[in-house]
């Protein structure tokens, strides 16, 4: 289980003007800018619940995940993860707790990936017959038995996630972190990434928060999401109930004979709004439906919660 | 000529990015191989109990080792694998396409950082006697200083040659990182950095001076100290180009070569 | 204990599995290292032409000396250089983050876990010079003296990885520690001078503050003069000091640790 309460991370950094004269004037004098990530965060996940952190670039879904799994430090607020601080780092909270980031690579590029799971191994002290167990359900289920003793360094970018997701998942942790588990890959590689995290939610029930910036990812696995802006909390809630958000909105596609648009509009002015496009267009195609959940986070991840 | 003086502002800017890095590099760069050498120096006089060994008092090698350690930055410039990273992780394919010379920039951004460093040198200096020898700080101090200066440069456009010759192999073996550590021990041991050439045995002199060595370090700094006449130092200048063009010609043999037989990292 | 011996064990595999698939870079590194000694050997003989003392110590147990400092520099390329080189990288790019979440003291993965496989071959290098040296010196020495000597080996080798610990460390705060781990290395050729040559604060600086003087200077006089106990322990003692700060630093280092990319 997890729970934090007015967690806060303050970022510091230093500007400076451009041209070689500001340069030299840097030598002596800066000027700081703070910037807040973290604005009083507060969340609570229970054991075996998956839950999706969606946001833009910068909005602070990584800064979270890397409080929760103790490689950064807050500035102020508390978390617990299953009782523990992540940043204290106690040896026993890490051995129940893994971090896979799209973007960073963890098992050794010039090596078999066999060799970085005997490593690993190693450090979480898995036995004998719980690795082969494990190693085995995850070489099946990802479909890689056959690339492990390749060097990783030649495998292809899809491969090379499975793998990560393997090194990630060989000690059986109860807690999974999640940052862009997809990234860069083809839609068929994303398909199966997906298809495996679900499977073994099923099968461990560990906790899992997974940020994605593809919605396919967050539909297909996520029951619960939250959506963070600057560094703030717009919504903590069921994926099926967010489209009341933006209150009782309807959305026209619109087809006339130079381009397709949508148009957002309440529906009280449905009616007024149809006529008035059907007077000044000539109108090829138009649809009227429900917005989609990739419709309204773009929007509250653009404007913020506007109708509430 | 604009181009040019741009990636040379750019370069500038890169130096003075982090301004504890610029501080403790200007500090440590001046001082710390002078203190160490003045130490070992000092003992060597005393157990000889002289005051001049080889034509050196402990002034003057106090003010030597001012001027190499410096001068050593103008030759070495740019850090070790300037070219053979771009190389290994194929960035250098990305000024394949630009309409601009490799070499060129490559040598441009290397000497930014030796003017960089020229300029460091002439400030020491002129510290240096204002503080401890304000007598000896007339116009012809002044002219011997940038006359030594523009040695120093002269010397690092031939080292930046060979360096650029080395970085180039590692168009066909995976790492060459070794291979400059090597040319900086040669470069800096034979040249006279670590102790100055009058000191060596006149028949190791008599080699060396077939090699570029003596005249990357040893020519430069005794210029600056005034020590040379004009005509040696005309002489030693016509030697340093004469190494610049034989290794600037190497360097386009293995540049055509290379291009050849690349096949990019990175796939 | 044992874990770590474990774990340690398969640094070793990974490294030498990687060594054998760079041969040629192996060969020059080797190269390297042998001229690299031999610059420092023809250093001092060079000196030695114009003094019959230097430090105190005749040329006979000058080189004495070089093969200790030598042998402490091939234990530190050895075991540390490479970690040592990409630290820096990896605090400023925020690559610390998989170390960070494995149930294992990160400062121990992070400073022991490249095993330079070339310069093992320049460590039985250094061994045999010094052997050589000490085959050849004319004054006598016991089984104990070589003992305490092994002992202040080791220990000057982790004088030597703390102060550039030291030096690496501040990344964490000022994001590019290239200033200091320049400085680092214009430092390390304090260590490879003999340390009766450093005088008044010059002394103060190189044997308490950054004590490079102790490194190897000091070991080598078991076997040139006399090394009381006294000064051994001060020895331990002092990487024991400089061990403890490393720790602090490392902690609240990482405390900053902003861990780059959002």
């Amino acid at each position: 289980m997890i729970k934090v309460t007015e967690l806060r991370k303050t970022f510091t950094s230093y500007v400076k003007e451009p041209g070689l004269l500001g340069s030299l004037q840097g030598l002596f004098h800066r000027r700081e800018v703070t910037k807040a990530a973290l604005k009083s965060i507060d969340l609570e996940i229970n054991p075996g619940e998956i839950v999706g952190l969606i946001g833009a670039n910068g909005a602070g879904k990584t800064t979270l995940v890397k409080i929760l799994a103790g490689i950064v430090h807050p500035t102020s607020g508390t978390a617990t993860v299953m009782g523990f601080k992540p940043w204290e780092r106690s040896n026993d909270y890490r051995k129940q707790m893994c971090l896979i980031m799209g973007q960073k690579a963890q098992v050794w590029w010039d090596l078999p990936a066999l060799d970085s799971f005997l490593l690993l191994k190693e450090i979480y002290q898995i036995d004998d017959r719980l690795y082969k167990k494990n190693l085995e359900f995850l070489a099946d289920t990802l479909m890689i038995k056959d690339q492990l003793k390749t060097p990783v360094r030649k495998l292809s970018l899809g491969e090379r996630m499975k793998v990560e997701l393997m090194a990630a998942l060989l000690h059986q942790p109860r807690v999974i972190f999640l940052d862009e588990p997809t990234i860069g890959l083809d839609i068929s590689a994303q398909k199966a990434v997906r298809e495996f995290l679900r499977n073994y939610q099923v099968e461990f029930k560990p906790i899992t928060i997974l940020t994605s910036h593809y919605m396919e990812d967050i539909k297909e696995l996520c029951p619960r999401i939250v959506i963070i802006k600057e560094g703030e909390f717009v919504y903590d809630g069921s994926l099926s109930k967010v489209q009341r958000l933006l209150g009782d909105n309807k959305v026209l596609s619109v087809t006339t004979g130079e381009k397709t648009f949508k148009v957002t509009v309440p529906r009280a002015d449905l009616a007024r709004k149809t006529t008035e496009l059907f007077s000044g267009n000539d109108i090829q195609d138009l649809n009227i439906h429900d917005p989609s959940i990739e419709d309204i986070i773009e929007s509250i991840m653009r404007t913020g919660v506007s109708t509430r | 000529m604009k181009l040019w003086r741009f990636i040379m502002a750019m370069e500038f800017r890169k130096i003075l990015a982090y301004r504890s890095d610029f501080w403790i590099t200007f500090l440590g760069q001046t001082f710390i191989q002078l203190l160490i050498a003045r130490a070992l120096w000092q003992d060597v006089f005393e157990a000889r109990g002289e005051s001049t060994l080889n034509g050196f008092t402990l002034g003057t090698m106090t003010l030597y080792y001012l001027i190499v350690p410096v001068g050593s930055k103008i030759l070495t410039g740019e850090n070790v694998g300037f070219i053979s990273r771009e190389i290994y992780d194929g960035t250098f394919t990305r000024y394949l396409i630009y309409p601009l010379s490799f070499l060129e920039y490559k040598t441009l951004t290397y000497l930014t950082h030796s003017l960089f460093y020229g300029l460091h040198l002439v400030f020491i200096f002129t510290v240096y006697h204002l503080v401890f020898d304000p007598g000896a700080l007339g116009p012809a101090a002044f002219s011997n200083l940038f006359l030594g200066v523009g040695v120093y440069l002269l010397a690092a456009l031939a080292y930046v040659m060979m360096a650029t010759a080395i970085e180039l192999l590692a168009l066909w073996v995976e790492n060459i990182w070794s291979l400059m550590v090597m040319l900086r021990f040669f470069v800096f041991f034979f040249g006279g950095s670590f102790i100055p050439l009058d000191f060596f045995p006149a028949w190791a002199l008599g080699l060396l001076q077939y090699t570029p060595f003596p005249y990357m370090v040893n020519l430069p700094a005794k210029t600056i100290m005034g020590l040379l006449s004009p005509e040696k130092i005309l002489l030693g200048a016509v030697v340093l180009i004469g190494w610049t063009v034989a290794f600037r010609v190497t360097v386009s043999l293995l540049w055509k070569r290379g291009q050849l037989g690349y096949t990019g990292a990175g796939v | 204990m044992k874990r770590y011996f474990l774990l340690y064990l398969n640094f070793l595999r990974f490294s030498f599995s990687k060594a054998m698939e760079f041969r040629l870079d192996l060969t020059f590194r080797i190269l390297m290292d042998i001229i690299y000694y031999l610059v420092n050997i023809l250093f001092f003989k060079v000196i030695y032409l114009h003094t019959p003392l230097l430090g105190g110590w005749t040329e006979e147990q000058m080189l004495v000396f070089v093969a200790t400092y030598l042998l402490i520099d091939a234990i530190n390329m050895t075991v540390f250089s490479t970690n040592m080189w990409w630290l820096p990288f990896y605090i400023n790019k925020g690559d610390l983050d998989y170390y960070l979440i494995r149930p294992v003291s990160p400062l121990f993965f992070l400073s022991l876990r490249e095993f330079s496989a070339s310069s093992f071959v320049n460590l039985l290098i250094a061994l045999g010079f010094f052997a050589y040296t000490l085959a050849t010196y004319s004054a006598p020495f016991g089984g104990l003296d070589l003992l305490l000597f092994v002992v202040l080996i080791v220990n000057g080798s982790l004088i030597y990885y703390c102060i550039q610990m030291l030096m690496i460390l501040p990344t964490f705060w000022t994001h590019s520690a290239k200033g200091f781990i320049d400085l680092f290395y214009s430092l390390g050729m304090a260590m490879e001078r003999p340390d009766r040559i450093y005088r008044g604060w010059l002394r103060i600086l190189f044997t308490v503050l950054l004590p490079f003087a102790l490194i190897a200077s000091f070991p080598a006089r078991i076997f040139l003069e006399h090394l009381d106990w006294g000064t051994f322990l001060h020895l331990l003692g002092v990487t024991a000091v400089f061990w403890v700060l490393v720790s602090y630093v490392w902690k609240k280092g990482l405390a900053n640790y902003s861990s780059a990319s959002s």
